[in-house]
């Protein structure tokens, strides 16, 4: 079943001469559960899909249906709850604000929520990441690694439907990059999360049970469409 | 294909109708969670920030404090001059609330509610106060039941008040002719008799009592209310019971001056007096500053300017703040916080900060206003009241400006975050609408080539962030253009006052046959004193001519310059008949401008004319000399004595120079009232202290401004950096755009400002028909340079700012 649909979705920047086409046209499934990495060259539109996914930029023309949904319907309070219950992001720059510790960043999605947080499964999700004995630090005072595995739980303690990684390895070295994708596959196995992966290491794509060629906006390939199940690839 | 079609319509059914059933679920869930979610998380990330960006909140809390003292001190200290006003015309005249006339039992019954905090009645004080203006044969004479009900009342040189019925005070004037001093016994005559009227000659009483304290006349009576209505000058004022079976008004003051004919009623009623009254003047303190329509418009409009130019500091400060969080506002945004919420953010935090200010202004605010007033009493011993009270209307007014100021401030920022990309601001891109600059390529070259690269690039970023640029350039050209046109206009304004006080700093001494060596004694013993600037002796000649209501008078020893001040005229030499003064000097002498001054024997137009000469060693010539000279001659002197002119420093208290004049039986007079004088004084030093504060709001928003605009461009001056500009280089530059900046505000500003204050001289001369003998057109060139100073060091001080938080 698809989680996540595009119908004809579109990006256009500037206007006249210098309008620039991001995203074209572009109609995409993604089924849930299943591990999709999106590959492609610099400018090629990959990180504009990936926002448009999410409901952060607008798209110039066409839907995006998270399940069943078009979520470019909604107006900002309900994409923002959306947002913040369906959709875990992870940036290549770890984007943690600053004012608050590793706990609280990964907390923020249920704070905003208004919820009460689950102690038990903030352990557990600090203990995974390893971050247990850093969980009162400031994003300032960690290593890019640590950031971004605190990203990565931000991402996932809502246990959204999908999680969006936009190149999460690309400020690393290759063996934080390694723990921070194993890290990542571990999170959203145990949670049964889609995964929407933007990443130019193929070594890392390979993993992936679906992998999108994107090329000036356009899918110019798509290998294991139709593979149906996800391969379960243990971390 | 029909089937394929089937398919695709219901999967499109289902979708829309899922997405309707998740749409309605969100609604519902939305609905629910609202009410759920915990502001005060959101609270706790905004105190977080708040504790995060220290400096700016600082900075902020400081420009809400700043804007909240002024506004305060504008509010509270204009209605506690209109409160001191209203009571001090209570309290210079009567002092009393109520007055109850009744006979002397009942009287007594009143008099015995002061002090007793009668719930009742609600009596503070109560006296008598009679006097008696038939002065003959009867000395002029008063009796006071309790001198301390108004102490104020009785401005004593010297001595005390009365203690008991023993003890009497007397006029300054009575003291001098009866030649009393403190301690000597006087005997008074007064009427006491049961069934007497109070003013006849019968019955008297004669008694003798202690001096105890001698008053000022000119002073104490008129606040008494008596002047005009008896000799004054020989008046003595003593204690008394009340009499019995005599109509006696009783003067009564409440213990507040809330519904004071309810209160008078009841008393009244109680004591079953018919003829009461409630004083107008104690009615008048309690009338609001809301029904004086032109009072309350000025400080409304006042309240508004400082408002508009704090309102600058506190939006600056604000902006930045936000600016510098834009890219945690994009994550947040990314991980679901909708609009509202960081909405909700910015209003809490500015919640806070308006509150925090806004208390902490009041405060300070009350305290720089009480500090103030102190100041001016001191330095112009001003006579009326200047005491800092505490209104409510004041304190709910300024929390009304500071929030509606504050909140105003927030409408910019609040707007750009709700239009704000999360991605855009993630990646510190601006969310600005893109422009085309369009820059001349030779512009900037000639600074270049005469200044270097730094002050070109500099000249090319102001032109290319124009509106940036002209944001800076107008906000400090609005704060000069308005210091300008002020000073200005405050100087134009007060230059009846600074005449006044000027022309009032002269006091003129009699003394009646004295010597020159006496007189120069005095002016040794005078120049020995704080409150005296200088002493001139002169001689008056009054000189009579042949006809009838010719005549003139000769102020000999007397400088012009003094002389001109004392008399409020100028000195005439080039003398035609019937011009009543002309001073000759020494110098007058001594520079050979006798020609134009008529000498002894001299025919002047049809009118012979005399005058002394001056004698080189005393200033004055000897009368009996003079009178060798006058021969035959038909002319009459009526002055031969010698007089002084005194100089005084106004800032300094007269009291000495009082004393040491009614000790040495020396009269003085002058066009000095000296209590307009120390008002006149003390409403110069309140307008300087405006313009002070002035100063203070201009100097702290022009490097609050400067610094925001160069802190919003850290990142162009981080790839500046990056590519190779020296630390000196880019400094340089900064320096170049501040001054820049500086110089235009500064020229265009003065420009304005000069403009604004001939405008104020048109309105004056042709709207307001203000008295145009002392309003002059006035620029003072302090008045631009000071500005163009400041807008100097603030343009250094702003770089030196922004480079140390580089």
């Amino acid at each position: 079943m698809e989680i996540l649909t595009t119908k004809n979705l579109t990006k256009i920047y500037g206007k006249g001469d210098t309008a620039v086409t991001a995203v074209d046209h572009l109609d995409l499934e993604i089924r849930k559960g299943e591990f999709t990495a999106i590959v492609g060259a610099s400018g090629s539109g990959k990180s504009t899909l990936l926002h448009l996914l999410g409901g952060v930029d607008t798209p110039t023309k066409g839907q995006v249906f998270l399940e069943g949904t078009n979520i470019y319907k909604l107006n900002d309070e309900k994409r923002s709850i959306m947002r913040r219950r369906k959709i875990g992001f992870v940036f290549q720059t770890y984007n943690l604000v600053p004012v608050l510790t590793v706990e609280e960043n990964i907390k923020m999605p249920v704070l905003l929520d208004g919820n009460e947080v689950d102690q038990t499964k903030i352990d557990h999700l600090l203990n995974m990441l390893g971050l247990t004995e850093r969980r009162n630090y400031l994003p300032n005072q960690l290593s890019g690694g640590q950031q971004q595995r605190v990203a990565i739980g931000r991402a996932v303690v809502n246990q959204p439907s999908i999680v969006l990684a936009d190149e999460p390895t690309g400020n690393l070295d290759k063996k934080n990059s390694d723990d921070v994708i194993n890290l990542l596959l571990k999170a959203v196995h145990e949670t049964e999360q889609t995964l929407v992966l933007i990443t130019h290491e193929m070594d890392i794509a390979a993993m992936a049970d679906r992998i999108i060629h994107l090329e000036d906006g356009k899918i110019v390939n798509d290998t294991g469409k139709r593979r149906g199940e996800r391969t379960k690839k243990q971390p | 294909m029909i089937q394929a079609n089937a398919v695709v319509k219901e999967q499109r059914n289902n979708h829309k109708n899922q997405s309707n059933d998740v749409v309605k679920k969100w609604e519902e869930i939305s609905m629910k969670e609202r009410k759920k979610i915990s502001m005060k998380k959101l609270s706790g990330l905004t105190f977080r920030y708040m504790r995060y960006n220290r400096k700016r909140t600082l900075t902020t809390l400081v420009g809400v404090i700043l804007s909240a003292i002024l506004i305060y001190a504008v509010f509270g200290g204009g209605y506690s001059i209109y409160y001191n006003q209203s009571y001090d015309a209570y309290k210079n005249s009567t002092g009393w609330d109520a007055e109850f006339v009744c006979d002397g039992e009942t009287a007594k019954e009143l008099l015995a509610l002061a002090g007793t905090q009668n719930k009742e009645y609600h009596v503070e004080n109560a006296w008598i106060i009679q006097y008696n203006v038939d002065g003959n044969p009867v000395l002029p004479w008063g009796y006071v039941s309790d001198f301390s009900a108004m102490p104020e009342q009785f401005h004593l040189t010297s001595g005390v008040l009365p203690k008991n019925e023993n003890e009497l005070i007397v006029s300054r004037e009575f003291a001098l002719a009866e030649e009393l001093d403190i301690g000597d016994e006087y005997t008074v005559s007064y009427l006491l008799h049961p069934d007497a009227e109070i003013l006849t000659r019968d019955d008297m009483v004669t008694e003798t009592k202690r001096v105890c304290g001698i008053f000022r006349d000119d002073y104490s009576l008129d606040r008494m209310g008596m002047n005009g209505e008896a000799d004054c000058s020989k008046f003595v004022l003593m204690p008394q019971e009340a009499y019995t079976d005599i109509e006696i008004p009783v003067y009564i003051r409440f213990d507040d001056r809330n519904d004071m004919e309810e209160k008078a009623e009841n008393l009244a009623a109680g004591f079953s007096i018919d003829d009461f009254r409630v004083s107008e003047l104690a009615r008048s303190i309690n009338i609001s500053i809301e029904n004086n329509a032109p009072f309350l418009g000025t400080i409304l409009l006042l309240a508004f300017v400082i408002e508009c130019l704090t309102l600058l500091i506190i939006r600056n400060a604000f902006n930045i703040s936000i600016h510098e969080r834009n890219k945690d506002y994009g994550i947040l945004r990314c991980v679901g916080m909708s609009r509202r919420q960081i909405i909700y953010c910015i209003l809490t935090e500015a919640f806070w900060l308006a509150l925090t200010g806004v208390l902490l202004g009041i405060l300070f605010g009350h305290i720089l206003i009480s500090v103030v007033f102190g100041i001016v009493k001191r330095l112009a011993y001003v006579s009326f009241t200047l005491e800092m009270h505490f209104f409510r209307q004041a304190f709910l007014m300024t929390i009304l400006f500071v929030f509606i100021g504050t909140a105003y401030a927030m409408v910019a920022p609040i707007e750009k975050l709700y239009r704000l990309n999360p991605i855009a601001a993630m990646n510190r891109r601006s969310t600005e609408k893109k422009r085309n600059y369009k820059i001349k390529p030779n512009r900037g070259r000639f600074l270049t080539k005469k200044f270097g690269f730094e002050v070109g690039y500099a000249y090319k970023t102001a032109w290319r962030s124009k509106g940036r640029f002209l944001v800076s350039v107008i906000t400090l050209t609005i704060g000069t253009a308005l210091f300008v046109g002020l000073n200005n206009s405050f100087d134009m304004s007060t230059a009846p006052i600074q005449e006044f006080v000027h022309s009032q700093s002269i006091r003129n001494l009699y003394m009646n046959s004295i010597t020159y060596d006496e007189a120069n004694s005095v002016r040794q013993d005078l120049l020995k004193m704080d409150a005296v600037k200088g002493v001139e002796i002169y001689s008056v000649l009054n000189v009579y001519g042949r006809e009838e209501g010719d005549g003139g008078k000769c102020y000999l020893g007397l400088s012009r310059e003094l002389y001109q001040r004392f008399n409020n005229q100028d000195a005439d030499t080039d003398m035609v008949c019937n011009v009543e003064v002309i001073p000759v000097t020494k110098q007058d002498l001594s520079e050979k401008l006798t020609d134009k001054i008529p000498h002894i024997g001299d025919e002047y137009g049809n009118f012979d004319f005399y005058v002394y000469s001056l004698d080189e060693n005393q200033g004055m010539i000897d009368m009996e000399k003079y009178q060798e000279l006058l021969g035959d001659e038909e002319i009459e002197i009526s002055s031969t004595g010698y007089s002084m002119a005194a100089e005084m420093n106004l800032s300094k208290s007269m009291n000495q120079i009082d004393r040491y004049c009614m000790a040495n039986n020396i009269n003085f007079s002058g066009s000095g009232d000296y209590a307009a004088v120390q008002d006149a004084k003390g409403t110069m030093i309140m307008i300087d202290c405006i313009l002070v504060v002035f100063l203070i709001v201009f100097v702290v928003n022009m490097i609050n401004i400067e610094c925001s605009q160069l802190l919003l461009r850290r990142k162009e001056l981080d790839v500046l950096r990056t590519i190779g500009m020296a630390k000196k280089q880019i400094g340089k530059m900064l320096y170049a755009e501040s001054l820049l900046v500086s110089v235009l505000a500064w020229l265009i500003g003065s420009l304005i400002g000069c403009l604004l204050s001939f405008g104020w001289y048109l309105v004056n001369r042709f709207l307001l028909s203000t008295d145009m003998k002392f309003f002059h057109l006035h620029i003072s060139a302090w008045s631009i340079l000071i500005p163009g100073i400041l807008l100097t060091i603030a343009a250094v001080l702003t770089v030196v700012i922004a480079r140390e938080e580089e």
